[in-house]
């Protein structure tokens, strides 16, 4: 009679630590993907930001520092949906948009970030902003 | 116990597993938080860096000068209002508020807070007028001298050094602060002054003529025109290797007298020993020496003190400390009564306080009156009634020549009061502060250091917080 109980038991314990450990897998396995999906989304942002800061940079070097020269020159910056380049209104300059570039009206995020912009008329730096999207 | 051992080994094994995916677990969002905030840390870095560079090109439309140099020139002469003309018009710019409004459009209000404060030592340098009227004054500094260096420095951080300079030839004059531990020299016209002017001279005293006064057949001595020097003696402590040119130095020249002295050369030449009001009389009712009046003769001296100090040492200050007595002031000049050829002494109180009948004074000049001692000691020194007004004059064109300020000494016992605040004033305005702090708030700091006119590699530190809550962040994203 104890040999037949001892049966039950060994199937029932063997049958239980067998769910026991699908269990734990499953979860492992969910929790994996989920922080896979995690550090993408991290990833891609990250990428984000050096796109940006890598698209700011650019600007700076095809537009010069103090920048000029916006409204006859188009710089291309890839990866990047658009950009835009305008003055702030601080003594004599005034709120100018000077350029506006690429097609960015579906982009996600818009990064702003300040330059100083050549007032070509007194040679003056005016504050400026440059709007990156992305 | 085969069954007892599977179920506690299998436990056993089950537990490992849950314990190292609990580990790893942890670990891994740990990691990827902390890769995505230095990723973030460097994005706000470099953006606010930029931004700040921005900002400090801007060209200031009134000054024309980019903000990064009118912000170094407000913090060099200690105005956070400054005034400038343009095109034949007067116009003040407050660059703590234009400061403020630019930080505000490019970072957001209230989102930062901006300190630009001069990174320097100061070094004070005191010039003693050696003459035993000024006793008192010299006490008082020697006493309080250490406590106010040590208050100030406690509570600006700023290093401060001090020495102190008598012009006499007598060591013992240096005792005073000797005794309270502070460095003390004599200065003597041998270190003043040179016998010839040279423009091409490399000495400063020949380039900028610092010369022995011209006094010729005159029974005085030498220390009679050079211990109340304080022009000369200023420009001596200014020219000393001591004073570091990235340092600012201080000078405070104190005095009660024209520099070379506020008593004509003539009232030295005759004896007065037996008729001590014609001396008093000499000394109020003359101006003149031989070829210039002591008034001018001073002027000299102190103007070319003001050509050696902006040409060659823009990083001194001048405090001059004038202790002309106020009592000279009130003398009552009216009072001298001139009989023939002599003067007569004339008491007031001895006449029921009344003057006398003649009001007529010695000299011929309109402007020389006569004033009381009335005790008639000889002790008691007056000077020529204008003497008063240009000690003030003089004192108060080189403070301004040099970006110091005159300090009037009404009352001896305010000197170490005087003292103090000129100093901590002098801080103050050079350090401008905009925004708010938050000492426990999340922040990106960004430095910059702004270098400041004049000789020597001075700088003044510019130091933005940005605030790094969502709020703060929405300005860049």
């Amino acid at each position: 009679m104890f040999r037949d109980k001892k049966g039950i038991y060994t199937i029932l314990s063997t049958f239980f630590f067998i769910i026991l450990a699908v269990a734990v897998v499953i979860v492992l396995i969910y929790y994996g993907g989920f922080m896979a999906s995690a550090e993408k989304k991290a990833s891609s942002s990250m990428n984000v930001r050096d796109l940006v800061l890598d698209a700011k940079d650019k600007l700076v070097y095809c537009y010069g520092t103090p920048m000029q020269n916006i409204n006859t020159k188009d710089c291309n910056v890839s990866l990047i949906d658009g950009y835009t380049i305008q003055t702030i209104d601080y003594g004599s300059c005034s709120n100018t948009t000077l350029k506006d570039f690429g097609d960015y009206a579906d982009s996600k995020n818009r990064f702003v970030f300040f330059v100083s912009i050549l007032n070509e008329t007194d040679g003056t730096n005016c504050l400026g902003k440059v709007e990156v999207y992305i | 116990m085969d069954f007892a051992e599977t179920i506690v080994s299998s436990l056993i094994v089950i537990v490992i597993l849950i314990l190292v995916g609990v580990i790893i677990m942890n670990q891994a969002p740990k990691f990827l938080f902390h890769k995505s905030a230095e990723q973030q840390q460097v994005f706000l870095d470099e953006s606010y860096s930029g931004n700040l560079n921005a900002l400090l090109d801007v060209t200031e439309p009134v000054s024309g000068q980019s903000f990064g140099t009118l912000l170094a020139n407000s913090i060099y002469y200690h105005q956070p209002v400054m005034d400038f003309e343009r095109d034949g018009a007067a116009y003040t710019i407050n660059v703590s508020k234009e400061f403020e409004e630019l930080l505000d459009e490019v970072f957001g209000e209230d989102k930062y807070y901006a300190k630009v404060s001069a990174q320097t030592n100061l070094s004070l340098f005191f010039i003693f007028d050696g003459s035993d009227s000024l006793e008192e004054e010299r006490r008082l500094l020697a006493q309080n001298l250490k406590s106010i260096t040590d208050s100030v420095q406690n509570y600006s951080g700023v290093p401060i050094s001090d020495q102190v300079f008598v012009l006499s030839d007598n060591i013992t004059k240096c005792n005073l602060f000797l005794s309270e531990n502070i460095t003390c020299a004599i200065i003597d016209d041998s270190e003043l002054y040179r016998d010839n002017c040279d423009d091409s001279s490399a000495d400063y005293r020949e380039k900028y003529c610092f010369i022995r006064p011209n006094v010729t057949d005159s029974g005085r001595n030498a220390i009679d025109y050079f211990e109340p020097d304080w022009a000369s003696g200023s420009a001596y402590v200014a020219s000393l290797p001591l004073i570091d040119p990235s340092s600012i130095a201080l000078l405070f020249p104190v005095s009660d007298e024209l520099s070379t002295s506020s008593i004509p050369d003539q009232c030295f030449k005759t004896d007065f020993s037996s008729t001590p009001w014609h001396r008093l009389a000499c000394d109020v009712c003359s101006l003149s020496n031989n070829s210039e009046t002591i008034i001018e003769r001073s002027l000299s001296y102190v103007s070319n003190l003001v050509d050696f100090l902006i040409s060659e040492k823009q990083n001194v200050l001048v405090y001059p400390i004038n202790a002309h007595p106020a009592s000279i002031q009130d003398c009552d000049y009216n009072y001298f009564y001139g009989g023939r050829n002599e003067l007569i002494q004339y008491s007031i109180e001895q006449n029921g306080g009344q003057p006398p009948d003649n009001g007529r004074t010695y000299c011929g000049e309109d402007v020389c009156k006569g004033c009381v001692d009335y005790d008639f000691s000889d002790n008691y020194v007056c000077f020529h009634p204008e003497v008063g007004a240009n000690i003030t004059f003089q004192m108060e064109f080189l403070a301004n020549s040099t970006r110091g300020d005159l300090i009037l000494l009404s009352n001896v016992d305010d000197l170490p009061s005087k003292v103090n605040l000129t100093i901590s004033d002098l801080l103050a305005h050079m350090i401008l502060e905009v925004g708010q702090k938050n000492d426990y708030g999340e922040r990106i700091v960004v430095e910059r250091n702004l270098l400041l006119p004049g000789l020597g590699n001075n700088y003044a530190l510019l130091r933005l917080w940005v605030y790094t809550g969502e709020a703060s962040r929405a300005r860049l994203i």
